[in-house]
C-alpha cells in the first residue's frame, strides 16, 4: 500500500489519465496513449513534457520503416508519485464517509 | 509537491477519471491485440518442447531451439508493433499463468527427452509436444483475460 501523498503534477485530468494509462503497461506509444485517452497530439506532448521535467515520464524515440515513434513509460518516481496520489485520494474520499 | 487537498467529490471524480482510463486502454489493448498471438505462442513452446525429442548430440536440437527462441522473441516484437505496447512483468493471477506455462514446458521438455533415451516411439513424444503446445496456447488467452480483467478493476 502506497503512503498517500496529494501531487499537482499528477492531479491535473489529463495528466491522471496518462498516469493511470501508462500504470497499465511497461512501455506504450504515444499515439496509442493519445488514442486511448482521446486527446490531440499537441494537448498530449503538453502534458508528456510536464510529466518528462517532473522525472515521472521517460520518452525515447526510435525509427522504424522511415518514421520516428515514441515511446513513453512511467519511471520509478513516476508510477510511485502516481500510486500516493490515489491514495491521498481514497484518503480523502473514505474521510467524508466517515464524517 | 502538496497543495490544497481537493473536496470528496472532487476526489471522487478524479479517481473515476483514472478507472475510466485504464478501461479505454483495456478496451484499446482488446480491439489491438492479435488473433493469431496465442496460437503461434502454442506452436513455438510445441517446436520447443520437441525439440527434445531429438537424440542427444544431435545438431538439430540447438537448430530448433534456437529457431524456437527466435520465433518467441519476433513474436513478441510483432505484438508490440500490433497493440502499441510492452506489458511487462504483472503480479497476482497473470504472474501464476506465466509461471505455470514455464513449469508445464519445463516438465514436458523433460518429459520428451527421458522418453527419447528410453526409447519410446517419436509419436507419442509429437503428442507430448502437440498437447503442451494447445495448453500454451490456452493459458495465453487465459493471461490476456485475467490482465484484461485486472486492468478493469480498477485504478
Amino acid at each position: 500500500m502506497s503512503a498517500a501523498r496529494f501531487d499537482d503534477v499528477v492531479h491535473a485530468p489529463n495528466r491522471l489519465r496518462i498516469c493511470a494509462a501508462l500504470d497499465a503497461v511497461q512501455v506504450a506509444e504515444f499515439a496509442t496513449i493519445r488514442d486511448a485517452i482521446g486527446v490531440s497530439d499537441s494537448v498530449l506532448s503538453k502534458h508528456v513534457a510536464v510529466l518528462e521535467d517532473a522525472g515521472y515520464l521517460a520518452v525515447s524515440k526510435s525509427p522504424r520503416g522511415g518514421r520516428t515513434y515514441t515511446s513513453l513509460s512511467l519511471t520509478g518516481a513516476g508510477r510511485s508519485a502516481y500510486h500516493r496520489h490515489l491514495a491521498a485520494l481514497r484518503e480523502i474520499v473514505a474521510t467524508e464517509g466517515r464524517l | 509537491m502538496e497543495n490544497d487537498a481537493p473536496s470528496s467529490d472532487e476526489a471522487r471524480e478524479a479517481l473515476a477519471m483514472a478507472t475510466d482510463s485504464r478501461h479505454r486502454m483495456a478496451d484499446a489493448l482488446r480491439r489491438t491485440s492479435p488473433p493469431w498471438y496465442a496460437p503461434v505462442y502454442g506452436l513455438l513452446v510445441a517446436v520447443a518442447v520437441m525439440a527434445f525429442a531429438a537424440p542427444p548430440g544431435s545438431p538439430l536440437f540447438g537448430l530448433v531451439i534456437a529457431g524456437a527462441v527466435a520465433g518467441l522473441v519476433l513474436l513478441v516484437w510483432l505484438g508490440w508493433r500490433a497493440t502499441g505496447v510492452w506489458i511487462g512483468p504483472r503480479r497476482g493471477r497473470p504472474l501464476a499463468l506465466q509461471v505455470g506455462v514455464g513449469v508445464l514446458a519445463a516438465l514436458a521438455m523433460a518429459t520428451c527427452f527421458l522418453m527419447g533415451r528410453a526409447g519410446w516411439p517419436g509419436w507419442i513424444q509429437l503428442l507430448l509436444a502437440t498437447g503442451t503446445g494447445a495448453a500454451a496456447w490456452q493459458l495465453s488467452m487465459a493471461w490476456d483475460r485475467a490482465y484484461l480483467r485486472d486492468l478493469k478493476a480498477g485504478a
